[in-house]
Order: C-alpha cells, then sequence, then structure tokens
C-alpha cells in the first residue's frame, strides 16, 4: 500500500517535470537571450543587440513576439533606421492586445516619419486617427500636430495645435507660447527672394541683407573687381571677363539665397528647442528636441598645409586654398566631379609633385563641363557629382 | 502499479507531443543550425555567418556547417575573414583543402587577385578535378587580361577544358578580349600635340575633345591677337602661360585618357570574369 502511495505521489512531480518544465526551458532560454539583447541595447551595441532581439523573435511563440517585435523596432529607431522601425512597430501594434499599448506604437510610427523629415505624411497619418478618446493621447496628437506643422513652415496652425496640447489651467505656459509665437513671423525673414533681387540691383546687397558681411564683401569685390578689369583694362578684356563676370554675379545670386534659407533654418531650430513644450510627453522629449536641428559641417583644409613641405608646393597649396576660401565659394555650383577641382590639383601637386601635379590639376579642369556624363564617370546621386578621385 | 504504468506513460506521450521539449534550449546546436539555415537561406548572411560560428564550436566535426560558415563570411563580402577563418579550420596544410572547401579557397583568392598563389595551389591541391584546376586557371588568365596566354592554355587543353561548367562563358570573353582594340597612349598624345583634342577624340573622350579644342585654341588667338596689338607685353605673358599651361596639360591628360580607356576595358572583362567564377 506504502508502496502504491509512493507512486501515487511521483505522479504529480513527473506531470510537472515533463509537462511543464520544457515551456519553462524554453522561456528561461528567450529570456536570456532579451536579457542579453537589452544589456548591449542600454549600452549603446545596437548592431549586436539587434542579432540578439531577431534571434529571440525567431524562436518566439505569440506571448514573447510583442516583446522582440517592439525591442526590434526601438533598436532600429536608434540607428536612425526609420523605414525598418516603422515596419516592427506596426507589427507591435499588431501583437499587442492592449489600445493603449496600439497607440503608444501608432505615435512612435508618427515620431518615424517625423525624424526622417516627412511631417507631411506624419500630419497625414495623425488625421487618419480620429478615434482617441484618452487625454493623454488627445494631448499627445496635438503635440504632433503642431510639430509637423511648425515643421512645415504653417505657424499659424501650428500655435493652435501646440495651445491645446497644454493643459487650460497652465496659464503661464500659455502666456509664454502665445508670446513665442506672436514673434513667428520673424521665422519668415530673411525672405530668400528678397535677398536675391538686392543681389540683383548689387551684388552683395543681398548677403548683407541676409545677415553674412564677410560674403557680401567677398562678392562686391569680385564682381566689381572683375567688372572694373573688363571696363577698364584693353578691349579684349572685355570678352574674356564675360563668363568671369557671369558666372560670379548668378553665383552670388544663388550664394544670398542659400545664407537666407539657412539663416532662416538656425532660426527655426532656436525658436523650437526654446519652446517649452516637451514635459506632457517627457519620455519622448528626447528625440523630439532633436527635430529641427542644423548639422554644421565645415571641411578642414590644414592638412594640406601640413603636408607641403617645400616653399613651391606651399605657396601653390596657399593659392588654391585663397582661390577655394574666395574665389570658388563665389562661383555657381559649377564643378562637375568629386572632390571638386582645387582639392584635386592640392593632391595631385602633393603626391606627383610640382609639375606633373599642376599638369594634371590643369587636365582635369578642361575635362571639368557640364557635357561629363554617367558614361565616362560614377554618378553619386547623393551629391549629384561625378567620382573622379587623383 | 498499472494504474502508476498507465499515468507514466501518459506523462511521456504529453511530453513527446509537446514540441517544446528539453531540445529547446534556443543555444543549442540544433536551434542555432536552425536559426542559421534560415538566416542563410534569406541572404543574411552576416548573421547567418555569427550562427554558423556557434554552430562549428557546438560540433567541431560538423564539415557542412564550416562550408556554410566559409560562404557566409564569403558572401557577406568578408573575403579576409573567410580566408583567416578556412586557414584557421586547416592549420596543417592550407593545400590539402577537400573539394568544396579547395573551391571557397579559389574563389577567395581569385577576388583577392592572387593570381601566383592560385597558380601554385591549383597545381597542389589534389581534390579539386582537373577539370575544375584547369578551368579555374583559365579564368584567372582571363581575369588577369592575359588573353593571348588564355588562348595558348586553352587550344592545349581544350578536352578537358570543355567539362568546365562556365568554360562557354569564359571562352566568349576571351575571344572578345583578343579582338577588343586598345587605345595607344603615346599615339594618342602625339595627336594631341599636333591639334589639341584630336588625341581625346581617339581615346572616345569627344566631349573632352571639343571642350579642349575649344578652350585652349581661344587662349592661343587670345595669345596671338594680344601679341600683335602690344607684343611681348604683361597681358600677352600671362595669356600665353595659361595657353601653354593648358596645351601641355592636354598632352599630359590625353596620354592619361587612353590608359584609363584601356583600364576600363580591362576592369570590364576581369569584373565579368570574376562574376562567372565566382558564381560557379
Amino acid at each position: 500500500m506504502k508502496k502504491y502511495c509512493c507512486n501515487y505521489l511521483k505522479f504529480p512531480f513527473l506531470l510537472i517535470c515533463f509537462v511543464f518544465f520544457p515551456n519553462q526551458t524554453k522561456s528561461n532560454s528567450i529570456d536570456n537571450i532579451i536579457a542579453f539583447g537589452d544589456s548591449l541595447f542600454n549600452n549603446g551595441n545596437y548592431i549586436p543587440a539587434l542579432h540578439e532581439y531577431k534571434r529571440a523573435n525567431f524562436f518566439a511563440d505569440s506571448s514573447y513576439k510583442l516583446g522582440t517585435v517592439s525591442r526590434i523596432a526601438n533598436t532600429y529607431f536608434s540607428l536612425a533606421d526609420y523605414k525598418n522601425a516603422r515596419i516592427y512597430y506596426d507589427s507591435s501594434s499588431h501583437y499587442s492586445g492592449d489600445e493603449n499599448i496600439k497607440l503608444d506604437y501608432y505615435f512612435q510610427k508618427i515620431v518615424c516619419y517625423m525624424s526622417e523629415g516627412d511631417y507631411a505624411t506624419a500630419l497625414l497619418r495623425l488625421e487618419q486617427k480620429p478615434n482617441i478618446t484618452s487625454e493623454f493621447y488627445i494631448t499627445k496628437k496635438n503635440l504632433y500636430n503642431g510639430i509637423c506643422y511648425f515643421g512645415l513652415g504653417q505657424y499659424d496652425s501650428a500655435y493652435l495645435h501646440l495651445k491645446k496640447s497644454i493643459p487650460e489651467n497652465d496659464t503661464s505656459k500659455l502666456i509664454r507660447l502665445k508670446e513665442q509665437f506672436e514673434e513667428h513671423k520673424k521665422l519668415n525673414r530673411p525672405n530668400e527672394n528678397i535677398a536675391i533681387m538686392l543681389s540683383i540691383v548689387l551684388p552683395g546687397a543681398g548677403q548683407i541683407y541676409a545677415g553674412d558681411v564677410k560674403n557680401s564683401l567677398n562678392s562686391m569685390l569680385l564682381v566689381g573687381g572683375i567688372l572694373y578689369v573688363g571696363v577698364f583694362a584693353p578691349s579684349i578684356s572685355y570678352y574674356l571677363t564675360l563668363p568671369f563676370f557671369y558666372r560670379y554675379y548668378i553665383g552670388g545670386l544663388s550664394h544670398a539665397k542659400q545664407i537666407a534659407i539657412d539663416k532662416k533654418l538656425r532660426k527655426k531650430q532656436d525658436f523650437y528647442l526654446n519652446l517649452d513644450l516637451f514635459d506632457q510627453a517627457s519620455s519622448d522629449s528626447l528625440y523630439l528636441k532633436k527635430f529641427f536641428s542644423i548639422s554644421e559641417h565645415k571641411t578642414n583644409y590644414s592638412k594640406y598645409l601640413e603636408e607641403s613641405n617645400t616653399e613651391l608646393k606651399l605657396l601653390l597649396t596657399l593659392s588654391f586654398l585663397f582661390y577655394k576660401e574666395f574665389i570658388s565659394s563665389q562661383d555657381v555650383n559649377a564643378c562637375v566631379f568629386q572632390p571638386s577641382c582645387s582639392i584635386y590639383m592640392m593632391e595631385a601637386v602633393e603626391k606627383k609633385g610640382v609639375f606633373v601635379g599642376f599638369l594634371d590639376g590643369i587636365d582635369r579642369l578642361l575635362r571639368c563641363h557640364s557635357l561629363v556624363s554617367k558614361k565616362d564617370y560614377l554618378y553619386n546621386s547623393k551629391t549629384e557629382s561625378y567620382y573622379d578621385p587623383l | 502499479m498499472t494504474l502508476f504504468r498507465i499515468l507514466l506513460r501518459i506523462c511521456i506521450l504529453l511530453a513527446l507531443c509537446n514540441s517544446n521539449g528539453f531540445s529547446q534550449d534556443l543555444l543549442n546546436y540544433a536551434n542555432s543550425l536552425k536559426y542559421a539555415t534560415f538566416l542563410f537561406e534569406t541572404k543574411q548572411y552576416q548573421g547567418s555567418a555569427i550562427e554558423f560560428e556557434r554552430v562549428v564550436f557546438l560540433a567541431p566535426n560538423d564539415t557542412s556547417a564550416k562550408l556554410q560558415l566559409i560562404k557566409s563570411y564569403r558572401y557577406s563580402g568578408n573575403y579576409t575573414k573567410a580566408k583567416n577563418r578556412l586557414e584557421n579550420i586547416f592549420p596543417e596544410n592550407i593545400n590539402s583543402l577537400p573539394t568544396d572547401f579547395a573551391k571557397e579557397y579559389v574563389k577567395i583568392l581569385l577576388h583577392d587577385y592572387q593570381y601566383d598563389n592560385l597558380t601554385y595551389f591549383l597545381k597542389v591541391n589534389q581534390y579539386l578535378s582537373f577539370s575544375d584546376a584547369i578551368g579555374y586557371q583559365y579564368g584567372s588568365l582571363i581575369m588577369q587580361n592575359k588573353w593571348h596566354e588564355a588562348k595558348i592554355f586553352k587550344d592545349k587543353n581544350i578536352n578537358k577544358l570543355s567539362q568546365f561548367n562556365v568554360f562557354a562563358s569564359l571562352k566568349e570573353i576571351e575571344k572578345k578580349g583578343l579582338n577588343d582594340k586598345y587605345k595607344n597612349p603615346l599615339l594618342a598624345s602625339g595627336m594631341s600635340a599636333l591639334i589639341p583634342g584630336t588625341g581625346k577624340l581617339y581615346t572616345n573622350q569627344w566631349k573632352d575633345a571639343i571642350y579642349t579644342f575649344l578652350f585652349i585654341s581661344a587662349a592661343s588667338y587670345i595669345t596671338y591677337k594680344s601679341y600683335e596689338n602690344n607684343g611681348f607685353s604683361n597681358n600677352t605673358i600671362i595669356f600665353g602661360s595659361i595657353a601653354v599651361s593648358f596645351y601641355l596639360a592636354n598632352i599630359y591628360g590625353t596620354h592619361k585618357s587612353a590608359k584609363r580607356y584601356n583600364q576600363r576595358i580591362n576592369h570590364n572583362y576581369t569584373h565579368k570574369a570574376e562574376e562567372i567564377l565566382l558564381n560557379n
């Protein structure tokens, strides 16, 4: 009897071992992989983390899918791969049963569009989600709508939506927002068309209007100098200076326009950063604050000076740098190659010596014309230039 | 006792029916192989290389996994890693690699343009079939654009070569390469010295030719006019220097243009042959 009892007692134990334990083993294993992925993700090792999450996702059953897919989406988002992030946020939304979590992923998808600068699509997607009842998500929707309108330059609509995203009892914040948006017309200045018109009348005037005195003086002196040579020098110079006058005059117009646009973008960046809006969605504030930020990119040419080991090379390098800074900078975007002709010349002199390098650089100038085609050189669609290294 | 046995059998049956058995340790050999194969088949080669590394670690005698590992590295473009891993898997003698691995090694050497090493390997390896060894040797000669050598080699080994999978495609390239007309850089420079721009026309750069001709002609004309009007004035010297600089630069540039034309033809053939051999 005792033996039978003992055997019957063994049954629950065996049941646990054979039926439940295997599931537990699998769960542990997926949990471990996800935990390892999380630790990699938290340390900023996004690519290995992605590999771990994808591995877990491959073996995951439906109870784990939401966790793995949403992690993959977040990793792609951190890698700034917004297209893939959107796909996985969609899947996360599909696997989630909770309406609020679905909405979180929906908004995250909108952030992906906004991060790509595609405010129009983001706005469209926001409009496609009308049935939001929760106060929290209505506020969030208004905030995102406001940012999208701000991105599209529709400041009145932006103000209306951003105002709605602030609680009505927070009067100080509302007043501050109103005060800030009362000055929104400044964001449309300097007007690039006015800058162009001014430069048409007087070369360099558009640049002064846009607030760039150095470029303005540069343009005035260069175009004025060419005009002087053309008018007062011997008659033959007139024909020779005419194409140069045309290039630098037209170049001045496009630069005046670009300076005005850059100035507006910087104003927009500062205006946006000063908006006190991100408390309501503090978890989003980290990436919402990054919108409209401009990356300053300046090439460092000092290495060419450091590499010039003889007086002649130094002289040539200095003259090319002078050309790049004060003459080429005022030109129309004429060089079709990458690296540009002046950089090519500097590198050629550096590598092949003064005489051969100079000839090579001049030959490059002869090849740099608008008839260059994709048959002859590799074309870089990003920089819209042909690749022709030394 | 009978009841206990029945219950025990039910338990075992349940356990067997449950697909998530003990084997569901996701990092074990079977699951790693399953996931690695999935990644390989879906062309995610970087991921499959990592997974096959795990498979090979768990089962050092799995030759098929080792081959897939090398292929994963090669397909993901990591040729250096593929070569190092191959040398690591067969540390004793790289020259006596088994057939499939030998083919991988040949492809790695072809991709790295290590033609001397390839020739030696094809000679000493015993496992590659003779037709394969001869075929890859023929392919390497075509990749090096040694057209005449390739033709002689082909005529000498035609019987064995015809058994090589991609012989017909390689023969086609060899024929084209042999009949293609290359440009003579010296002749091109000479033509540019006589009439600026004609050398570039000869190297098929007609747009450069027109631009060069117009620019040098204009600079020369202005120099001449300036000399005619003012003699050796500052203007004449400036315009003259510009004209001479561009004239000399054009001669130099035409020589370079002819060389680049020939290089482009060769590169095109090398690339085609490489593609055929690596996909074989």
